[in-house]
């Protein structure tokens, strides 16, 4: 059992080492990519900042704390992006019925779709993220932030899963591909909506929205928690703060449930014919 | 851009009908039925929930369907023009990407344009951005209305006249000298 996780992880590691392979081949194109995309996402931070120029706090909360809160959503799903590039491509492999193919091979389907595709230029976004994070600390500098170790374990973990999160709703939207060939835009309203407006404190929002964010699609977990524990602010609904700590766990539990629905969407898979 | 990569560009090209207008149809179609099955779905919602409504005259209603229409074009020949990119840079999806996210940017998709700071403002009035969403949204709302109004049409009139030359020097340039890899 050990030896078959052992076995598909190496497996994984050597598609995504061809996949790298590749795409450095090309490295003017790359570096050209990536740079873009920073620029691109380097554009929605700006935008960000620009908003506090006419208001001056976004319901209590300060431009660098607000920045901050982008910056982690922005690792956090650049890290999706970058592991789920295949994933999201599912619907051009249902639509050319190479999924067929997919099936025929000795290897679980969900690995060779999550290697089908390893988007470098990601890259772009998570180095964003990284700067709109230290551009967040230099506009928290007259705040004294105190920073200890469970601080930083707590963004971590954080960061990790909410990119397991959204990799999860991406894998629920190939799954959806399954019956309607292309995807919805719901995985959309969920992976772009969902970033956007996490970038922002998640009690701007009305009740409805906090929960959905919270419980149903528990993306808040992994990033506006464990920033409101990093700043000393308080949770919403009075919740404890060591649930910042509990992120990993509620992100493999929402996993689990889209592997679960994945796995039924394959057994029900009926090929269109190529 | 997709198919100049692959090369099927010759095949549009080969065709008796002019190439820009060919692309213009087809994503003027687009943009018909996009703006059935996603403006009026999202200004339904947006009226049920926030209870936005068309509060403004029948003149300006004249004026923001004028605008709209004047700024779906404006859109398309900007993406056609973005597009045309590729005959010179065959992975031109970097350069894609960045203009279109500057336009988003500079037509309000990101922060509304009023709540852009001064400087940015005034550079953000004079491109054609300004016309694509903005100023429909402003005409909309009924805070655009009279001299103003008849001001911003005749920008974003300019402007398209301007986007569409452009758009059919480069693919005159462009087509004198096209070399497809493969087939």
């Amino acid at each position: 059992m050990i030896q078959n996780v052992l076995a598909d992880l190496s497996l994984y590691g050597r598609l995504v080492a061809m996949q790298l392979r590749a795409q450095m081949q090309y490295k003017m194109d790359l570096l050209i990519d990536v740079m873009t995309y920073f620029l691109v996402t380097a554009l929605e931070f700006a935008t960000l900042l620009l908003y506090f120029v006419p208001f001056p706090t976004l319901l209590g909360w300060h431009v660098g704390e607000v920045a901050m809160l982008s910056a982690v959503v922005s690792i956090g799903f650049g890290l999706a992006e970058l592991f789920g590039g295949g994933i999201d491509n599912f619907s051009v492999v249902i639509r050319q019925g190479d999924f067929d193919r997919a099936l025929l091979r000795p290897v679980a389907a969900l690995l060779q779709v999550s290697t089908n595709e390893f988007r470098l230029r990601r890259l772009g976004r998570i180095t964003q993220g990284f700067c709109a994070f230290a551009r967040a600390l230099f506009l928290l500098r007259g705040f004294h932030l105190i920073w200890t170790p469970l601080k930083i374990l707590a963004l971590c973990l954080g960061i990790v899963s909410s990119a397991l999160i959204f990799v999860s709703i991406l894998l629920l939207g190939a799954t959806i591909c399954f019956w309607t060939i292309e995807t919805t835009e719901l995985t959309n309203i969920l992976t772009y909506g969902g970033r956007e407006m996490l970038s922002y404190p998640l009690t701007i929002y009305n009740q409805v929205l906090q929960r959905t964010f919270l419980f149903i699609v528990p993306l808040a977990f992994g990033t506006y928690i464990p920033v409101c524990y990093v700043l000393g602010r308080a949770l919403p609904f009075g919740l404890p703060d060591w649930l910042a700590f509990l992120s990993p766990l509620i992100a493999l539990l929402f996993a689990l449930v889209a592997l679960v629905v994945w796995q039924f969407g394959v057994r029900r898979y009926q090929s269109t014919g190529s | 851009m997709l198919t100049i990569r692959t090369g099927e560009v010759v095949t549009d090209l080969s065709k008796p009908c002019n190439f820009f207008l060919y692309w213009f149809s087809r994503e003027s179609g687009r943009s018909f039925y996009y703006f059935f099955w996603r403006g009026l779905p999202t200004y339904l919602a947006g009226w049920l929930i926030f209870g936005i409504e068309f509060g403004a005259s029948w003149l300006a209603l004249a004026g923001f369907l004028g605008c709209l229409i004047l700024g779906a074009m404006s859109g398309i020949a900007f993406r056609v023009l973005l597009n045309l990119v590729a005959f010179w840079l065959l992975e031109a999806r970097a350069v894609i990407v960045l203009g279109l996210t500057t336009a988003q940017f500079f037509s309000g998709n990101y922060l509304p344009v009023a709540f852009f700071p001064a400087w940015l403002y005034a550079l953000a009035s004079w491109l054609p951005f300004n016309g694509m969403i903005n100023a429909p949204a402003q005409i909309f709302l009924g805070k655009l209305s009279g001299g103003p109004l008849l001001a911003v049409l005749a920008l974003q009139m300019g402007w398209l006249i301007v986007l569409i030359i452009v758009v059919l020097l480069l693919t005159a340039i462009a087509t004198r000298r096209v070399v497809v890899q493969g087939g």
